[in-house]
């Protein structure tokens, strides 16, 4: 499950990324592939297509796509809309009423909005937010996340003004 | 920045390489050419199971190898053998591991497939998959752990029939390989010295072709294009003539319709009961002061095949089950309850990493080959390296499945004569650590199917007893770990597990194999 941590697969990143800012209004887009370990299990046969004598699952890799819009001020007040897929590399359905599988073929799109904004009257204390929403995906569930959040940095070293 | 370009290269070109080793070669594609120790000549003497004598369908004499029709079949061996291509090869090397185990491994990956609980209706009751339309959901069957025990009884003991008859016509006919006849050709698989007529792979795939079809009645496609393949493999290998292989087929066909008919006779199809039996299971269970087991699926589930303690086995018959009832469980009222209640929760609320190790190494749920299944892989790695011949292969599968199938139904009737609730649905804070079977608890399906299991596995393979008698404790308490079976559940369920064990022990000394 990509989304999910502990599926103790070693993996292996690499990510290409461009940015463009006219003013105050930035574009960035990313592109990320990642090599993911086969990983061992608990069990010594499983079925995904066909029947697998062996503790070892074969991982698919993953794809993933973000791109982002956005007006951004100093580091204190970023608004954005976010663009985010992610594709694994081969994999299986899960069947009607199936269990998940570590290698399952999963893939989704999703839209979003990000924010940063600063908290006047108070140096340093900034509100965060986050919602994305799922468009699109295959064996994975459909969810709309909400976050928000407080953000204060503390200053060690005075600003060279 | 020539050097840094060439080690980004190199980083990925190694990826590229290490990606291409990333895929899984299942263990069993690994098995060597079976080469039997002992040929079991006179298995033809042997002890059948359903059928009255060896010969009771008769298997008419082979062409001459002077006839013209004999030439011709040889010039098809030759002429398979001129080019071999790939594909070919890979069809000897997997067939030649053993027809009888290769079979057993498809079941294993049907009823794998096939495991899979309906889905509810709109409307929140459940749909019963029909036999008569498999392919329309829910698909037929849902091959669930008794379905499952049942599908590999008659597999391997209708495989087991047809090769004892093939035997005995083996003797009658001394029909010497194409190799012996014609010493152009060439056998490609280990040579034995028996002989050729009826091909006895072809039989135990004819039988094997005919119990998979009338239990995955949707899978006729693959199991022909499999049945197919074997045959082929006999011809390719050198090792059969094409008449050879298809009295065989018909042989092993013939056999299989006595087993077929059996089944279609067995009471396993009216398993499934109504909601009137469902209804009256409760009501027992109330009228004997007890908390009867309720569902806890969402929407609750009917029952998983409440009436499946009065199909007909094997090894028992329907009055020996009820005779052999296991005593009641702890009263749910009763001191002694809440006190392996609370053994359960402590197990559920305290699970380590070794401890779920074994929950999940034996879990054998949806979507696998259940625990007979199971047990299955665990004999057969064992036979390969055993040598049997193909008979005694299918024999001592014979024994374990239907040891397996007949702890299915002394499991059944017990759950369904006790009704007895899982601990989840006594304690709330029960959580439980694996997949929570919809059926009662008393006793445990996997602590019946493992104790006869290894009692039987022990008796084949005295070498390995102890290894399986851990094994089975191993499964057994898997499912109290796992916080869904009180201690008396795999207890007892292992006792009679080992009893209806020793009843294929008891047939295994006397069924002229030993």
């Amino acid at each position: 499950m990509p989304l999910a941590i502990g599926n103790q697969s070693n993996t292996f990143s690499g990510k290409l990324m461009a940015d463009i800012q006219r003013g105050r209004w930035f574009a960035t887009a990313s592109a990320g592939y990642t090599y993911r370990n086969n990983v061992t299990i608990d069990r010594d046969a499983y079925y995904t297509t066909e029947m697998i004598y062996s503790n070892e699952v074969q991982m698919p890799n993953l794809m993933g796509f973000n791109a982002r819009i956005g007006y951004r001020k100093d580091a204190d007040l970023i608004v954005e809309a976010v663009f985010d897929q992610m594709n694994t590399l081969g994999g299986f359905d899960m069947r009607k009423n199936e269990m998940p599988f570590l290698s399952n073929n999963m893939d989704m799109g999703r839209i979003g909005l990000n924010f940063k904004l600063p908290i006047p009257k108070v140096n340093g204390l900034s509100l965060l937010g986050n919602t994305m929403y799922t468009l699109y995906g295959r064996n994975v569930g459909r969810s709309t996340l909400f976050m928000t959040g407080l953000v204060y940095q503390v200053e060690f070293t005075k600003k060279a003004k | 920045m020539k050097s840094i370009k060439n080690i980004f290269i190199a980083i990925i070109l190694s990826l590229i390489i290490y990606s291409c080793s990333k895929e899984v070669v299942s263990d069993h594609l690994k098995y060597q050419a079976l080469n039997p120790s002992n040929i079991d000549t006179g298995a033809g003497k042997w002890k059948t199971i359903l059928l009255s004598k060896p010969d009771e369908f008769p298997v008419a004499a082979p062409i001459s190898i002077s006839s013209a029709d004999y030439k011709l079949e040889l010039l098809e061996i030759k002429s398979w053998q001129e080019h071999i291509s790939k594909h070919e090869q890979a069809i000897i090397d997997y067939w030649s591991a053993g027809v009888v185990l290769r079979w057993n491994e498809i079941m294993r990956e049907l009823v794998a497939k096939y495991n899979l609980p309906p889905y509810q209706n709109s409307d929140g009751t459940y749909p019963i998959p029909n036999a008569g339309n498999p392919l329309a959901y829910p698909f037929f069957p849902f091959a669930n752990p008794p379905y499952a025990a049942r599908a590999y009884a008659y597999l391997s003991t209708a495989q087991y029939d047809a090769l004892v008859a093939a035997y005995h016509y083996k003797a009658l006919y001394k029909r010497p390989r194409p190799a012996v006849t014609d010493p152009t050709i060439k056998q490609l698989i280990p040579a034995t010295k028996d002989y050729a007529y009826p091909c006895e792979e072809a039989v135990a795939a004819g039988a094997s072709a005919a119990i998979l079809t009338l239990m995955f009645p949707g899978e006729q496609d693959f199991i022909q294009e499999k049945l197919t393949e074997c045959k082929n493999y006999r011809i390719i290998a050198g090792a059969n003539t094409r008449s050879e292989v298809e009295a065989g087929e018909d042989l092993g066909k013939t056999v299989a319709a006595k087993f077929i008919g059996r089944a279609r006779n067995d009471r396993a199809g009216k398993a499934v009961g109504t909601p009137t039996d469902w209804a009256n299971l409760v009501a027992s269970a109330v009228n004997r002061g007890e908390t009867p087991w309720i569902s806890q699926e969402s929407p609750a589930r009917p029952p998983m095949l409440p009436l499946f303690g009065k199909t007909m086995g094997f090894l028992l018959d329907t009055t020996e089950v009820a005779l052999g009832r296991p005593v009641p469980p702890p009263s749910t009222n009763s001191d002694a309850f809440k006190k392996e209640l609370e053994e359960v929760l402590f197990y559920s609320q305290n699970p380590t990493r070794e401890r779920m190790k074994i929950v999940h190494f034996w879990s054998d749920g949806v979507a696998t080959y259940t625990p007979p299944g199971h047990w299955n892989a665990i004999a057969c790695d064992d036979f390969v390296s055993l040598n049997f011949s193909e008979v005694r292969w299918a024999r001592n599968l014979a024994l374990l499945n239907m040891s397996m199938f007949d702890a299915a139904i002394c499991c059944w009737d017990a759950k369904y004569f006790y009704y007895n609730p899982r601990p989840s649905q006594m304690h709330s804070d029960c959580k439980t650590l694996t997949g929570l079977p919809n059926f009662p608890a008393y006793t445990s399906g996997h602590s019946t199917f493992s104790g006869a299991a290894a009692t039987i596995l022990a008796h084949i393979n005295p070498n390995q007893a102890s290894e399986y008698e851990n094994m089975a404790k191993e499964a057994s308490i898997s499912r109290l770990y796992g916080a869904i079976h009180y201690r008396s559940d795999i207890e007892v369920g292992m006792t009679m597990g080992n009893a209806i064990g020793q009843k294929a022990v008891d047939r295994a000394r006397i069924d002229g194999a030993e």
